[in-house]
């Protein structure tokens, strides 16, 4: 929404400027508007440079959408199913059901290890939550102090790193100046 | 509709003053913190009209910088047709170019070298194919075919439909001081709320990026074999406001 010219609300330009505003009427109170499109500003954008960015950003995502991806799957699955269906042939019918691959967009495959963990454990965001709450035990670590209260949305942290609130991430903080 | 921030005798902000949609009429609201961020340029307006005597020239601008150096970014396009995609067989191009394909800026060296004209890059963006055709005669076939009737018209779109490429180059614009906006000494909206007045002037690196967009993709078109078929900044391309936007700023 929005236009070149919005009634009641005019601007001038300078004889020779001939300059052109795009006002931007938007509903949804985070959306920004950028030429054409319309981008989600989370706080890994503001970030100019960032280590192991795509696994990062991957696992941004993922972590919206695990319910979305998880039903794509399950979509594909019924489909290649149906394809299979056409070529089976009467002998193959007693065969076993091929076991299903595992997928690279799994959560569980993320390496645990790094140091930078997508999905760290028993976060409220991770699609392998337990259902009996959020966990009790926060490993300690420098300049991250202990969860204040049960409902704080600060994920666990799994990795003894800081929990780094401004780039909504768990990582090492920045050097101090020397 | 918020018309200015007031500001107490110590110099900081007490609160807005702002006017009622419904009932036209001027409310103040007072507030320990004022937070502006109603846009780049609506953001200026608002400080440029918070005028007191503490801030003569509008809120938070003693440095005179507020709503200078508008920036906006370098555009230039320019379509090819190329008959090496004539008759292929019908296939769903669907998101080939657009969201899938996309050149980012590739002459670092050069410009670090000192080699270029101008600073600073762009990226480009492509399309083409036979995606799904939008409103219109299938991506401007008339303009090739010059019009045509029952079966051969199909069969000649069926030939040319998807042999139309496009090329976008998106830069970034150097800032200058001649590109600001101010109040508009007399327009006010309808809200009675002084509006704002813009200049703006390319710089020569964006005029230089500009031409370089439309040779590289000249260059790339023709050496595919194909023709360049319209090109941003011509007269009879020009047809929306966006493309008139460019167009005026960008000439080649």
């Amino acid at each position: 929404m929005g236009g070149w010219q919005v009634p009641g609300e005019p601007y001038t330009s300078a004889p020779g400027s001939g300059f052109q505003w795009y006002r931007a009427r938007m509903l949804g109170g985070r959306t920004n508007h950028y030429g054409r499109i319309s981008l989600r500003m989370g706080p890994l954008r503001f970030q100019a440079v960032q280590p192991r960015r795509q696994g990062l950003r991957l696992a941004h995502y993922l972590r919206r959408s695990g319910a979305l991806l998880r039903q794509g799957r399950g979509a594909d699955r019924r489909l290649s199913a149906r394809r299979k269906a056409w070529r089976i042939r009467p002998t193959d019918v007693s065969s076993p059901r091929p076991r299903r691959a595992p997928t690279s967009a799994s959560s569980r495959e993320f390496p645990t290890n790094s140091r930078f963990p997508a999905f760290p454990r028993a976060s409220p965001f991770s699609p392998s939550r337990s259902t009996a709450g959020p966990p009790a035990t926060i490993a300690p670590s420098a300049g991250a102090p202990a969860r204040s209260t049960p409902t704080s949305p600060r994920p666990a942290c799994t990795s003894g790193l800081p929990w780094r609130r401004e780039i909504w991430s768990f990582a090492p903080a920045p050097c101090a100046a020397k | 509709m918020c018309r200015e921030v007031m500001v107490g005798p110590d110099g900081r902000a007490t609160g807005v003053s702002y006017i009622d949609t419904k009932t036209r009429r001027e409310v103040t609201v007072n507030a320990r913190v004022v937070v502006l961020a109603a846009s780049c340029c609506e953001t200026a307006r608002l400080m440029l009209n918070s005028k007191s005597s503490s801030f003569p020239n509008g809120i938070a601008n003693s440095t005179g910088l507020v709503g200078k150096y508008i920036m906006d970014t370098v555009g230039s396009s320019v379509n090819g047709y190329l008959p090496i995609l004539e008759d292929l067989p019908p296939a769903n191009d669907d998101g080939v170019g657009g969201m899938h394909m996309y050149m980012p800026w590739w002459l670092y060296q050069e410009q670090k070298a000192g080699k270029m004209p101008f600073s600073r890059g762009y990226h480009v963006e492509l399309g083409g194919g036979r995606g799904m055709p939008g409103a219109g005669i299938f991506g401007g076939s008339h303009n090739i075919l010059g019009g045509g009737y029952g079966k051969e018209l199909k069969r000649d779109i069926r030939k040319i439909y998807g042999a139309n490429v496009h090329f976008a180059g998106r830069g970034e614009m150097i800032p200058n001081e001649d590109s600001y906006c101010e109040i508009d000494p007399v327009t006010v909206d309808r809200w009675g709320i002084p509006v704002l007045r813009f200049h703006f002037k390319w710089s020569q690196d964006e005029i230089l990026q500009a031409k370089h967009m439309q040779n590289t993709f000249e260059e790339i078109i023709t050496a595919a074999g194909g023709k360049v078929t319209s090109r941003s900044g011509d007269p009879r391309w020009v047809a929306s406001p966006a493309a008139a936007k460019s167009s005026t700023a960008i000439r080649n």
